[in-house]
């Protein structure tokens, strides 16, 4: 860094540069320049891409489906979003994603519960699903990032459509660092979310049979969240 | 600055250069941020390209800020204490917008504003674009990117931006406008600003819509509900009426003529005053004056030159 010439005369922070004078204006310079520096990362247009290797899976007590429990199958998501790659902004700093489907397909596998279990091959499963990714993106509040995901289950029975559930996950929380393990972080908490929530509904919506296409009114959307 | 003595500043007076620069600085805020365009230019633009570009995925929220550093005269408690309250409202914000979001989660605002903008632009000379598509800005270059890939059409480019006020009592619907020109076309005229690619015509307008009779004593989460009631068939009224008025008002002002040299958005004489606010990175409210009034919805001119519309 220049720090601009140490002879007389004003300089930008308006001081002499003699004896005393001079030392303090340093001190000033570094601190500002200091201050630029632990600033210039909030303010600097730059595009971020993020990967997803940790597991989001659902935290808690381990499950074991029963036996009469359902055997389901997921087939791969779709995304549905206008752009496969953002992730959204946090200020001027873009966040990107690429090939994370997999990624996400691993964790709906993963999602467990005691009224369903994985059935691997969709022709064997009772209930097969079909997950298309709505929106996925982080953004920040002022001082706060939030991140948001939403997946829609789309259910088919023997064949037959058996209706769809809408699960959201959701994160917020103050922006400490803006580093990029916070927003992968925030973006994994709300996938966290997201998987919490679908295992709830489909724990609650397959005791109901409502999804199996037994029970009436299963072509509704039933916006679970 | 003859009314800032030297001796008072100090002996170099470098004070003295230090406020010079400041106002300078702030001086600013008076500048035109409104690029006109003539019709003669209009006309030469050649083929028109619509897109609407969307940084955002869902409506969003905003909040009041805090004000505790500026009422206390500053230091560093008073800043903790105005982001520990920041993101407490922000929290409750993103909370509660949720019932909004899950209402609206099918709902494309880029589609609504591209059919519109379609229809209102029908009728500009020179300026109606056989197609406007709609994106995602992944980027800040992502725009740019779009201009020099547009194969010499020149380019009506339509940032849109949509939230909730504070108290979730509005939905705000704003909107940067910028008109570049294809080839080497209007070259001469172009101008720069901030990051965009040379443009001919540059604007930010808004538009403030809320439920018709809705007396404001609600709180934000009971706001949310009513926004999200029947499907969130509320909310879907309130932002295709604000996207048509958008559309609207870009249609207008692309054909509305610059002020008089030094006159810049001055009040004409007779014009009524009111206050309106300019959506941005931050929130500012200006007094303008009333440019426009019809079908439900005033049209105010800010000292900028921002066109902001509430309903009436």
């Amino acid at each position: 860094m220049d720090l601009g010439p140490t002879a007389r005369g004003p300089t930008l922070s308006g001081c002499t540069m003699r004896g005393r004078m001079a030392r303090k204006c340093m001190v000033r310079l570094f601190a500002l320049g200091g201050l630029a520096l632990v600033f210039s990362g909030c303010n600097t247009p730059e595009t971020t891409r993020l990967d997803f290797t940790t597991p989001a899976g659902v935290q808690g007590t381990p499950v074991a489906p029963s036996k009469s429990s359902l055997r389901v199958a997921w087939l791969a998501v779709e995304d549905q979003r206008l752009d496969a790659t953002s992730l959204g902004h946090i200020g001027s700093r873009a966040y990107v994603a690429k090939s994370f489907l997999p990624w996400l397909d691993q964790q709906l596998r993963a999602v467990k519960g005691t009224n369903f279990a994985e059935a691997g091959d969709p022709a064997r499963a009772d209930l097969v699903i079909k997950p298309i990714l709505l929106k996925l993106y982080i953004q920040n509040i002022e001082v706060t990032k939030s991140a948001v995901v939403v997946l829609r289950l789309e259910f088919s029975s023997h064949g037959k459509s058996s209706g769809q559930l809408t699960c959201r996950g959701q994160y917020a929380g103050m922006n400490w660092w803006g580093s990029d393990e916070e927003m992968a972080g925030a973006i994994q908490e709300a996938f966290t979310d997201c998987l919490r929530n679908i295992s709830a509904s489909l724990e609650l919506n397959i005791k109901l049979q409502h999804i199996t296409g037994t029970a009436s009114g299963a072509n509704e959307g039933l916006g679970l969240n | 600055m003859n009314l800032i003595p030297a001796q008072v500043f100090g002996r170099g007076g470098s004070h003295a250069v230090f406020l010079a620069a400041a106002a300078m600085l702030f001086s600013g805020c008076t500048t035109p941020i409104r690029v006109p365009i003539s019709s003669d230019s209009r006309t030469q633009l050649g083929a028109v390209n619509g897109i609407v570009g969307l940084r955002q995925q869902e409506i969003g929220t905003s909040i009041n800020r805090s004000n505790v550093s500026a009422a206390t005269g500053g230091g560093l408690i008073a800043a903790i204490v105005d982001m520990s309250v920041d993101n407490a409202r922000a929290k409750k914000a993103e909370s509660a917008v949720t019932s909004v979001r899950d209402a609206l989660v099918n709902y494309q605002p880029g589609n609504v504003l591209a059919g519109d903008l379609q229809k209102a632009l029908a009728s500009v000379p020179g300026v109606n674009p056989s197609h406007v598509d709609v994106r995602q800005i992944i980027d800040p270059k992502t725009t740019g990117a779009w201009i020099q890939g547009s194969g010499g059409a020149s380019v009506l480019l339509v940032t849109l931006d949509y939230k909730l006020s504070p108290n979730f009592d509005s939905i705000i619907v704003s909107a940067e406008v910028s008109l570049h020109p294809g080839g080497d076309r209007l070259g001469k005229i172009a101008q720069t600003k901030s990051d965009l690619p040379p443009l001919v015509y540059y604007n930010v307008l808004s538009c403030t819509g809320s439920l018709p009779g809705l007396t404001g004593q609600q709180t934000p989460d009971g706001m949310a509900r009513l926004w999200a009631a029947n499907g969130g068939q509320p909310a879907r009224m309130v932002l295709d009426a604000g996207l048509q008025e958008l559309a609207a008002m870009i249609a207008y002002d692309l054909t509305a003529p610059a002020p008089p040299e030094g006159e810049a958005y001055k009040a004409p004489d007779g014009a009524e005053k009111r206050l309106a606010t300019v959506y941005g990175t931050m929130d500012t409210t200006f007094q303008g004056y009333i440019e426009h009034k019809a079908d439900g919805w005033i049209w105010v001119r800010l000292p900028a030159g921002q066109l902001s519309a509430v309903a009436q």
